[in-house]
């Protein structure tokens, strides 16, 4: 059965055509409130930003999302996970460092206006598991426990690609980011025998130049959290059958020629963020998860990585569902149906027409990854349905979406005010406040 | 093959074919142009065995690599173009080569 998708379009000419007053739009018609009893404790999950990446959503969105929940009578918070080592320099691997890079990139209590939180704590940790039978390739699940306990979640996610995901949707704002750091290593795989990083890289330490000539070998030596590298004078050692798949160590080895990535585990990974989405799904309740899709900003990478691109595609809309299939299915061919921006990944991929697959063709770390394919495991496994009906929000003509702290016009609220204190200084030049030329000559600056 | 090795290849043969043009060509001074090119020659065979040429984003960086390789081969063919002119598409050679040589090296790469 198709599931239904509710969009709001990818233009803003009035208040209520914002992208906030969107994302509240299709909050409303696709009934995420309808969700929210008094005194439920909601957790909005999102991405809060790697350091230095400007494509990941402004904070002003969750805040929205979270006086919206509070006037709904429930009790909001703003969280996101601790990640895995995953490059040289990562800046989100315990609660200290996430907290200061999410403060960084605005995600402050006071911005929210309800408390930002490290959803699996300290560590990485803190967490609860989920048995998954019905999974395609995970039988078992770590969510982070603040996502799991919470009454209610509401999936705040900022569409765009993905390296190694090929999309960054809603599938994986849950897959990835809702599972704790012991998680993370089971939806990477780390430890598989087949799929796994240590099992299925192709090591050729005969290219490494070694301590005698390589200028960067101090960064090989020292990526590891397991210490499992060691650079000798002229060749490189790696205890594969110990790792972990933290990926910390790619940033460093991969451009020399001593690795190489094989696509088995890319698409295994795949397979486990669906699945992995199906058990935070499990772990709150089927009926308590809503998913809003926010498609502005579609950089080829992902909110992970320190840099943002050029979006792919102009903005495509704000979106929301209860399926989260179905929702990034409906961004997928958004996407592909949308012209590339002119200069971008699209253009320099020849992918930039209506109809041409941006993902795949230009952010896919690799050849061969398919775009659908978390979709598509998300279908089989019965999370939810590739079939979608997109239904077109129309914006309010009555909703107000102005200033919230005093909704009064401007007048009434500030005569008193100016009475008291008048901004304006007609006890200067005759009342007219300030010295000017009377006349100017505009065909001199026309 | 990945699109990014089939491209690396077209290159290489393309600036094979430079050299051996500039080496037959008298005056216009092009010597540096030919040692720069000679240096790349060498650094672009490093490249067959990196990781990058596998990837997606190597494809674009090596596209424009065949493009200028291929302006300057019909410009030498021609002998349509003054020196001022061949230098510079040269330049552009070089300069489109430095891009991918680097991006190669993925310093700093997130792969997430
Ligand atoms: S693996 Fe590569 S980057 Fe590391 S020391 Fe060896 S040559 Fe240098
Ligand atoms: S070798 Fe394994 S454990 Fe060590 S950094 Fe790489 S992926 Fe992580």
């Amino acid at each position: 059965m198709a599931s239904k998708v509710w969009y709001a379009g990818n233009r803003s000419y009035s208040p209520a055509t914002s992208y906030v007053a969107d994302m509240l739009e299709v909050f409303e018609a696709a009934e995420l409130d309808k969700l929210i009893k008094p005194n439920d404790v909601v957790a909005i999950k999102l991405h809060c930003g790697e350091w230095n990446n400007t494509a990941y959503l402004r904070p002003v969105y969750a805040r929205t999302l979270a006086d919206k929940i509070k006037s709904l009578g429930g009790r909001p918070f703003v969280t996101d996970t601790t990640t895995l080592n995953y490059n040289p320099y990562p800046a989100r691997v315990t609660e200290l460092d996430m907290r200061f890079t999410a403060e960084r990139n605005g995600y402050t209590s006071e911005a929210l206006g309800c408390p930002f939180i490290v959803a699996d704590g300290w560590m990485g940790t803190d967490d609860v598991h989920i048995d998954l039978p019905e999974g395609y390739i995970l039988k078992e699940a770590f969510i982070a426990k603040a996502v799991a306990h919470a009454d209610v979640l509401i999936t705040l996610t900022h569409f765009k690609g993905h390296p190694m995901g090929v999309i960054g949707g809603a599938l994986k704002n849950l897959g990835i980011g809702a599972q704790s750091k012991r998680g993370k290593y089971n939806v990477h795989l780390g430890g598989h025998p087949a799929y796994g990083m240590g099992a299925t890289t192709e090591f050729h330490p005969e290219r490494c130049k070694g301590k005698n000539e390589c200028p960067t070998w101090k960064l090989c030596r020292d990526c590891c959290p397991y210490g499992l590298f060691n650079v000798k004078d002229d060749t490189i050692e790696w205890k594969r059958e110990k790792c972990v798949g933290c990926l910390a160590h790619l940033g460093a080895t991969v451009g020399c020629g001593v690795m190489d990535i094989p696509r088995e585990p890319l698409e295994g990974l795949h397979a486990a963020i669906a699945d992995a989405c199906m058990a935070t799904v499990k772990a709150v309740g089927k009926d308590k998860v809503g998913f809003i899709n926010m498609g502005i900003d579609v950089s080829p990478y992902c909110d992970c990585v320190m840099y943002a691109d050029m979006p792919l595609v102009p903005h495509i809309g704000i979106f929301a569902s209860k399926d989260p299939v179905a929702i990034d299915m409906a961004c997928v061919d958004k996407v592909t149906e949308s012209e590339g921006t002119p200069g971008s990944a699209a253009e320099d991929h020849d992918v930039a027409g209506s109809g041409a697959k941006k993902f795949e063709n230009a952010a896919a770390l690799i050849h061969g990854l398919s775009e659908q394919a978390q979709i598509n495991t998300g279908a089989i496994i019965g999370l939810g349905s590739k079939e979608y009906e997109l239904i077109k929000v129309k914006p309010s003509a009555t909703k107000y979406y102005g200033f919230t702290e005093d909704t009064r016009p401007g007048g009434a609220r500030f005569k008193k005010l100016f009475s008291k204190e008048d901004p304006f200084p007609r006890d200067r030049f005759n009342g007219q406040g300030f010295k000017r030329e009377e006349k100017i000559d505009f065909e001199k600056i026309r | 093959m990945s699109k990014g090795l089939v491209n690396l290849d077209l290159i290489i043969e393309g600036c094979r074919r430079t050299i051996e043009e500039l080496k037959k060509m008298e005056g216009g001074d092009l010597s540096e142009e030919l040692q720069t090119l000679e240096r790349m020659e060498g650094e672009l065979e490093g490249l067959k065995d990196k990781f990058f040429m596998k990837t997606v984003a190597a494809v674009p960086a090596t596209k424009t690599c065949v493009d200028e390789v291929e302006k300057v081969n019909q410009a030498l063919a021609g002998n349509k173009d003054n020196p001022a002119a061949l230098k510079q598409k040269l330049n552009n050679v070089t300069d489109a080569v430095e891009v991918l040589l680097s991006k190669a090296q993925m310093r700093g790469t997130t792969l997430t």
